[in-house]
């Protein structure tokens, strides 16, 4: 499996995936990808005072779906909503060591899903 | 091809030979999965011509076989000294190809006893993972199929991922899905068996051979079953 050129932080997140699962009544949610092209992913949010308290995900995906996933809650959690919304894909990658240049896009989804749970909750909060 | 390397399934070459014939069509089939592990007779199998790999026989790499029937008049691939009766020219690789007919003469002698051991080892893994992972099946056809090649779909998970996992428990194995190819697309056999892209991106094949045992055909079933349902847990596509 060398060949694929995952870096040993990109393993790690993969066999020990951190945030795995569902949060029960979430504050915000965020779902993007496609089952069709090998990519779907979840990720719940529960913020308390501005701040993502609670991140969980769930992916469909490859190892690069995966870890990145796992990557980005890592990141998130924690952070005001407005320093996880300037969360990007790079950042992502750059965190895990860099990814195979074939899977960059993998990390486009995981930074896509935590920012759509945001603005889902702000869209919620709003109402 | 006589069988095909990604699900297995043993074509018909007899039919499509006599098909072929009537209607003054050369017919050249790729035999590398076959050749050595089930009966391949180029006169019943009615073929023009047929590929065979020395590797997938157990032979040498970089030497294979093209059976050409008498009379098929064939262009020549390289020109230069006029060797393999001006087919081919280039100094022929001996150590291949006497290889490749040790090698042939093994798969000849143990080829029948070979392939009723793989075929029970195949189906014993093949029962044991069907019984025990929900939403799984079989891809290519049960019984007209190579007695080594087993191709199994799990709905909800991603092949790369799978293949990772069963890595780190020391079984080697392959997957259709776009993520695990050069191009991103989903193998276009799954796709032309009709199978949905997102169940071929679940979808797995486990070749076995001559050194394969029944523990590890068990082994290979836990790691299986034990990295599917790892996966299933923390799959976007899972029940809620």
């Amino acid at each position: 499996m060398s060949e694929i050129g995952y870096s040993k932080k990109v393993l790690d997140h993969f066999m020990n995936p951190r945030n795995v699962g569902v949060l029960e009544s979430p504050d915000g949610y965020g779902k993007v990808g496609n089952p069709v092209c090998g990519d779907l992913m979840e990720m719940f949010i529960k913020v308390k005072e501005e701040k993502i308290d609670e991140i969980t995900f769930r992916t469909f995906g490859c190892t690069a779906a995966i870890a990145t996933s796992s990557m980005t809650t890592e990141m998130a959690k924690g952070k005001t909503l407005d320093e996880a919304l300037k969360i990007t894909r790079k950042d992502v990658a750059d965190t895990l060591g860099g990814l195979p240049p074939q899977k960059m896009h993998c990390s486009n989804l995981a930074a896509d899903a935590l920012h759509l749970a945001i603005e889902d909750y702000r869209q919620k909060a709003e109402k | 091809m006589h069988a095909n390397n990604e699900i297995g399934t043993i074509q018909p070459l007899h039919e499509i030979g006599e098909i072929a014939k009537e209607n003054n069509i050369y017919f050249h089939s790729d035999g590398v999965q076959t050749a050595g592990k089930i009966p391949v007779d180029v006169k019943s199998l009615g073929v023009d011509a047929l590929s065979i790999s020395g590797h997938k026989l157990y032979g040498p790499k970089g030497i294979g076989v093209l059976f050409i029937r008498k009379g098929v008049k064939i262009e020549s691939i390289q020109q230069g000294g006029g060797h393999e009766n001006g087919l081919r020219s280039g100094t022929e690789n001996v150590p291949g190809i006497v290889g490749l007919g040790i090698a042939a003469e093994l798969a000849r002698n143990t080829m029948v006893d070979e392939a009723i051991r793989l075929t029970s080892l195949r189906d014993r893994l093949k029962d044991f993972v069907l019984s025990r992972i929900e939403e799984s099946w079989l891809n290519g056809h049960p019984a007209k199929r190579l007695p080594n090649n087993l191709n199994l779909g799990f709905k909800y998970i991603e092949g790369e991922s799978l293949l990772l996992y069963l890595d780190a428990l020391g079984i080697a194995a392959s997957t259709g899905s776009a993520c695990s190819s050069k191009k991103l697309t989903a193998s276009h056999v799954l796709t032309a068996i009709g199978l949905k892209p997102e169940y071929s991106h679940g979808s797995l094949r486990l070749t076995l051979g001559r050194s394969n045992t029944l523990d590890e055909v068990d082994l290979a079933g836990q790691a299986i079953e034990e990295s599917v349902i790892r996966l299933r847990k923390m799959s976007a596509l899972g029940p809620r």
